[in-house]
């Protein structure tokens, strides 16, 4: 039943195959590398992990694995105040110009990224139209999405001019630090695994050479 | 070609693996929130008992102990070592370029005595040779 319905596909159909599959596969790398990237650029944060516990360890202050974790994560947590205070004061910012713009103009539904009078009067914008031809090709001619908007200045929209870049910095600050703080507490764990690890591949007790005695000394009195 | 698949097989795993990571940050990033929040209260209450979130900890503390024990042993057992005094002069000494038997003639308690001069036959005192002269081509120029 199948292979007779693929058979009679007309050449239309299997253009539209062929481009819906060319879309898919995109998408897949483009999600894949974006993975990729994010994967590289934990591993990269976490080597700050190492740089935190390497001399506790070294000299061995500390020598069991629930201590390592213990004092790993208070120096995480505190070297993630260090670099969260800078975005959250940011975001904090921008919180604070919105509340003013709504007490001086009463209004507590105002949207700091709308297309009307926000932050999202500067960009390129599109909604969905709802309306469907019918068609197959409607996905591919983009005719289910319409312009919404293009980039201008309005006035009233100061608030969402300061406030919108300042929550879009500050957000992704503080989400590449949370994603610092992730990779630090993921090699914190793997250190304390690898680190008091103790091994006996290869080690066979029977083989292993006696230690050598030492000599003993000779007392005075027996020299007399 | 095996290449090629393992690659094909790690986008996957990372196509996959990038939903969950992203959810992870985002629960991680809620949670930092709390705790950021909770710091900043201990700070300022750490700050009127005249200590910050940032001083040392015990183990700190006893790292630094055991670090400048460490170097006092190491100084101690310089201290022990017999100290060779030699030192490497910079330059070398004239016995080094002449040979053993060489002294300089600068720092010598003898007075040089003037080389007498080769008589030669007649009296003729010695002359230094003259230079040989290039002798012109027919031409006239140097050969």
């Amino acid at each position: 039943m199948l292979i007779p319905t693929l058979v009679t596909l007309s050449e239309n159909d299997k253009r539209l195959i062929f481009s819906l599959l060319i879309i898919v596969i995109v998408i897949l790398v483009f999600i894949g590398f974006l993975g990729y990237l994010l994967v590289r650029i934990m591993k990269w944060q976490s080597k700050k992990m190492d740089t935190l516990i390497h001399d506790v360890v070294v000299y061995n202050v500390i020598t069991d694995r629930k201590h390592l974790i213990r004092y790993g994560r208070s120096k995480n947590w505190a070297l993630f105040f260090k670099q969260a205070y800078i975005p959250l004061l940011i975001i904090l910012v921008g919180v604070i110009v919105i509340i003013v713009r709504n007490i001086v103009y009463n209004d507590w539904s105002y949207n700091p990224f709308s297309t009307v009078d926000g932050f999202g009067t500067v960009f390129w914008t599109w909604k969905a139209t709802g309306e469907f031809s019918g068609s197959q090709y409607d996905i591919i001619r983009f005719q289910l999405i319409a312009l919404d908007n293009t980039p201008h200045l309005v006035a009233e929209a100061w608030a969402g001019y300061v406030a919108g870049p300042c929550f879009l910095v500050g957000g992704l600050w503080y989400l590449i630090t949370v994603s610092s703080l992730l990779s630090r507490t993921a090699l914190l764990y793997k250190r304390s695994r690898e680190v008091f690890e103790k091994s006996l591949d290869g080690f066979h007790q029977n083989e292993a050479p006696k230690p050598i005695e030492k000599p003993k000394q000779e007392s005075s009195t027996e020299e007399e | 070609m095996a290449s090629i698949f393992k690659n094909i097989g790690k986008g996957v795993g990372y196509f996959f693996a990038f939903p969950f990571l992203l959810v992870a940050i985002a629960v991680y990033a809620v949670f930092g929130l709390v705790v950021f929040f909770i710091q900043f209260i201990k700070l300022i209450v750490l700050f009127f008992t005249g200590r910050t979130l940032f001083s040392d900890l015990p183990e700190d503390i006893e790292l630094r102990a055991k670090m400048t024990s460490d170097d006092a042993k190491e100084d101690n057992q310089q201290q022990e070592e017999p100290k060779d005094d030699k030192q490497l002069s910079l330059y070398p000494s004239d016995s080094v370029v002449y040979g053993s038997g060489y002294a300089s003639p600068l720092f010598t308690d003898k007075k040089e005595e003037p080389e007498p001069e080769i008589e030669i036959e007649n009296n003729i005192k010695e002359k230094p040779s003259p230079e040989i002269e290039v002798e012109d081509n027919e031409e006239g120029g140097n050969i």
